[in-house]
């Protein structure tokens, strides 16, 4: 007895045992569970006495001796699931698409659900993220809406901690590039300049090194994936690398870091973080300078309370800031909790946090609310018309003393568990399909997270609410019959008019069509964008981004390529910058956009001059005192035979000389608006405009990138073709296309499954009659059209009734979101109402096959 | 609680306890049960007989001893009541009676 002193029977037995065994048993039998234990260590060993313990303590799980379980109820339960079982055993072609079109829409909606948390716990790991605040500025661009800039200059974030005891630390936050080099391995990589409470203050956990040698100048501290990319799987911390700044300088550092892998809901990050010591080596610039801007500045507060105080104390900072940066004058501060930067980051710019939008969580919510209504109302269909098959099994019950409630909680016990089954293999299937479908859409990467608890509840709702929704109508339906009557026969469910099913049916097919209606419209409309004329000859155009003064020299080597036609230089770029333009006509203020070229640019670029003359070097009243307008502006002032007509610029008249057509200047988003041309002056030029022979295209990019590199070794090169200025709108755009597509494609996979459901159960229904009808003599051709003819009656109704309604439901999405997009008519509609009209019959045909193709008096002889 | 019927487990545990004297409690039911039967009742089993026996009042119960064994919890010892004898020896009667109802083979 001694020696078994110390072995213990498992614990959670024993809490399992206090937990539910009735409390004036518990004494005696826990004495007597420790007392067979205590024996059977002796006699077999503390393993089996263990195991016993556990057996025992399972087996008190009895209605004597345990308060937990009604016996009553759990055999009432376990009937209800038997039954279930046999029923989905039975109805295996409904009960299959019953649980399969449930998984598919769970599927889809667990995956939008793991998107939506996602951005909705965006970078909420760091330990400080209360105290943690960007500070933004207000900017106002000429006399135009404000809006919110990132951006801080670079000596903000010190001064402010300085003056302000409140704030803890402060960390800036510079993107940069460079080449790295380690050895052999030679990438081109981003890195971020920060300062050395950054890791206090954002807590990246690391996997290797110590996180306060950031603060030492020759530092570095890597990424994982930056990590894995230049050592592999080996051990970096203390090795060097070489950093090769763009200006060809060449920096030392030492990994003294390398950080986790982040968490997938991660959209504030880093790839490399090197000490801020080094700033102005990196960016060539002084650090103290108000005019030089970093991409972001964060404070840590000590408490979150204090930023109101902070922000009016700052105000004396707005006036430092202005009058180093003349054209970029700040209205105001602002503090910005990093909690919220995420949420909103598509209404900042320059951010570093990203973020989805609001609008796309929006959808996301009713994308995945749409498939499960689908779903749902297949279900409900398909419920009501093979309960016609349960009618006795309710009868039965009814008769024997089953109440209505009783009925109606085993019906929807059934429900959940059919939903159970397809909740499983949702998951399953949203992790394993939906999930890398949805990554390769967005610029996300998403896991499967069955760890996550918010998961579970997330599932959990979902089980309830399917179950729910899908199962109340049928079991409310079901069991509201009279058992009298179920067994005279004189309820017959399905073969009535069936206004239920029909309704649900039309709903379903409306809900289809929008979708498909709105797909083919997004996917004819980013054709048809793509097409559109620009207003200009945008293809064999390279633009290069001057940062300094550069101008003369680089303009003539670019000239002097054999490739070049021509080049020119320009204040303002199409497709890139423009400004405002403030002028007066016949006496009343005017206001509207200005590009400011140098001579040759509208030639160069080849606008459609429909009326006078483009700028002639040779006439000197050009370079000051003219302009050339486009249509738009012709027609918006209501101008008649606009050139000859004087505009006032201040003091000073300035001649319209030429009208061009309207052309797009930015992507088609929005609309055009009026524009004047003037002549800018060379020392202003901050673009470089080549036209390049056909064919030399890439060639004389390689080429002007090279001489760049000679000529302006300080800075990046930054050139691009002008065809592809909208490239990022059209990337953009493609994703809601693509999107829909897949919505389209599960909702009409849905409707044709439920449509599949339902005509499936009718024709096993009406199978004596269609063999009747046969053995009459009636031809096939009659058989398909009496099957086809209640379906295609309910698509002809939703087709009718959804026309019109999406059409102006897209039509109305389009305006307001694009100013130029393709117009909508006729083609479409038709062609996603045939696309359905081809779905529904071909759905309804192969049932109708196993119609024609049986025997009539195989089906005839039963009973 | 329905009836005052014994039980054929009841019976046992109640024929136990009897046998047992002053010395009935569940460790010692249970083993005396292992020892006489072929059975090995769990704990539950034997404590949902035991609880349903004293609903019925045919055994009452007395606080006994701690021990180190037990880790500290205490005995409680059963012990047959009037009643419950008086069930025992009616369902002894009962059986006796019927058993002699059964004609002997042997004497045809």
């Amino acid at each position: 007895m001694s020696n078994s002193q110390n072995i213990d029977p498992p614990k959670w037995a024993i809490s399992l045992v206090r937990r539910y065994v009735k409390p004036h048993l518990l004494e005696r039998v826990e004495g007597d569970l420790y007392e067979l234990f205590e024996d059977r260590i002796e006699r077999s060993g503390p393993f089996k006495a263990r195991w016993s313990f556990v057996l025992d303590s399972i087996r008190l799980l009895r209605p004597a001796t345990s308060n937990y379980i009604q016996f009553n109820q759990f055999v009432m339960l376990s009937n209800y699931f038997k039954l279930s079982l046999r029923n989905l055993k039975r109805n295996y072609i409904p009960s299959f698409i019953n649980i399969f079109g449930l998984s598919v829409a769970i599927g889809a909606c667990y995956t939008l659900f793991l998107f939506l948390n996602f951005a909705m716990t965006a970078n909420n790991y760091h330990e400080h993220k209360e105290q943690i605040f960007q500070v933004e500025n207000f900017l106002t661009r000429s006399g135009k809406s404000s809006f919110l800039s990132g951006n801080s200059p670079e000596p903000l974030g010190p001064a402010l901690k300085d003056q302000f005891p409140q704030i803890e630390s402060f960390t800036r936050y510079n993107r940069s590039a460079a080449t790295f080099k380690y050895k052999d391995k030679v990438f081109n990589d981003q890195f971020q300049i920060v300062d050395p409470a950054f890791l206090d203050m954002f807590t990246f956990p690391l996997r290797l090194g110590d996180k306060s040698l950031l603060a030492q100048p020759n530092s570095i501290i890597l990424s994982h994936a930056m990590a894995e990319k230049y050592f592999g799987d080996g051990d970096p911390i203390g090795e060097s690398m070489e950093a090769i700044l763009p200006s060809g300088e060449k920096l030392g550092f030492i990994v003294n870091g390398v950080a986790e892998k982040f968490p997938t809901n991660t959209t504030f990050l880093f790839n490399a973080l090197v000490s801020y010591q080094n700033a102005p080596a990196i960016l060539g610039r002084d650090s103290n300078s108000w005019a030089n801007f970093v991409n972001a500045t964060f404070i840590k507060l000590r408490n979150p309370g204090d930023a109101e105080a902070i922000l009016a104390g700052m105000k004396p900072f707005i006036d430092l800031q202005n009058q180093s940066r003349e054209n970029r004058q700040i209205e105001d501060f602002l503090l910005e909790n990093f909690q919220t930067l995420s949420a909103s980051a598509q209404g900042l710019s320059g951010r570093v946090v990203g973020g989805e939008a609001k609008s796309t969580k929006i959808g996301v919510v009713i994308i995945g609310a749409l498939l499960l209504l689908l779903a749902c109302f297949n279900y409900i269909n398909i419920a009501i018309v093979s309960s016609t098959r349960r009618i006795k099994e309710i009868g039965v019950r009814k008769s024997i003393g089953g109440s209505k409630s009783q009925l109606v909680f085993q019906f929807l016990t059934e429900n959940i568990i059919i939903c159970a089954f397809s909740v499983v293999l949702g998951v399953a299937l949203g992790a394993n399909l939906f999930l890398p479908l949805l990554n390769g859409l967005m610029p996300i990467n998403l896991g499967s997270d069955l760890g996550n608890p918010t998961i579970w509840l997330f599932l959990l709702g979902i089980l309830l609410f399917t179950g729910v929704v899908s199962g109340a109508y049928p079991a409310f339906y079901i069991s509201a019959f009279n058992a009298v009557n179920i067994f005279q026969g004189r309820v017959k469910l399905g073969s009535g008019k069936g206004y239920l099913f029909k309704t649900f049916l039309t709903f379903q097919f409306m809900l289809s069509f929008l979708v498909a209606f709105a797909s083919i419209v997004f996917i004819q409309n980013s054709k048809y964008q793509r097409q559109i004329d620009w207003g200009y000859n945008q293809s064999q155009v390279i633009a290069v981004y001057l940062q300094d003064n550069s101008y003369e020299q680089f303009r003539n080597e670019v000239a002097s390529l054999s490739e070049t036609e021509e080049v020119v230089g320009s204040v303002n770029h199409v497709g890139r910058s423009r400004r405002g333009f403030n002028f007066s006509l016949d006496g009343e203020p005017k206001e509207c956009l200005q590009f400011q070229v140098g001579f040759g640019y509208s030639e160069i670029m080849e606008f459609d001059l429909l009326q006078g003359r483009l700028f002639e070097q040779s006439r000197t009243s050009d370079s000051d005192r003219a302009v050339v307008v486009n249509e738009k502006f012709v027609n918006d002032f209501a101008i008649e035979s606009p050139v000859g007509k004087f505009i006032k610029v201040d003091t000073v008249e300035m001649e319209i000389i030429g009208v061009v057509k309207d052309f797009h200047y930015q992507s088609f988003y929005s609309s055009i608006e009026p524009v004047v041309f003037r002549v800018g002056q060379e020392e202003d030029f901050n673009y470089l405009v080549a036209r390049i022979g056909a064919g030399n295209v890439v060639q004389a990019g390689e080429k002007m990138q090279n001489l760049w590199a000679r000529l302006n070794p300080d800075f990046p090169y930054e050139g691009f073709f002008q065809d592809q200025t909208f490239d990022d709108f059209f990337v953009q755009m493609s994703r809601p296309t693509r999107l829909l597509i897949g919505v389209a494609f599960l909702s009409i996979i849905l409707s044709a499954m439920g449509l599949f459901g339902l005509v499936s159960l009718l024709i096993a229904q009406k199978m004596k009659e269609f063999s009747i009808r046969k053995v009459l003599g009636a031809a096939v051709s009659n058989v398909i059209y009496m099957v086809n003819k209640p379906f295609l009656l309910v698509m002809v109704i939703a087709l009718i009734l959804s026309g019109p309604l999406s059409f102006l439901l897209i039509d109305f999405y389009l305006d307001t979101i694009h100013s130029f997009h393709i117009p909508i008519g006729i083609i479409q509609i038709s062609l996603a109402m045939i696309l359905m009209i081809a779905v529904g019959v071909i759905t309804v045909s192969t049932q109708v096959l196993k119609v024609v193709r049986s025997n009539p008096v195989q089906s005839l002889r039963e009973e | 609680m329905k009836g005052t019927n014994l039980g054929e487990f009841e019976e046992l545990v109640l024929l136990i306890i009897g046998a047992l004297k002053e010395d009935a409690y569940g460790v010692t039911i249970k083993y005396e049960i292992e020892k006489h039967t072929k059975r090995k009742p769990s704990v539950g089993a034997l404590h949902s007989a035991l609880h349903r026996l004293e609903a019925k009042g045919y055994v009452d119960t007395r606080v006994g001893e701690a021990t180190e064994k037990r880790r500290g919890r205490r005995k409680i010892y059963y012990n047959l009541t009037v009643t419950g004898r008086a069930a025992l020896e009616q369902a002894r009667d009962l059986r006796n009676m019927l058993f002699d109802l059964i004609p002997n083979p042997a004497k045809g």
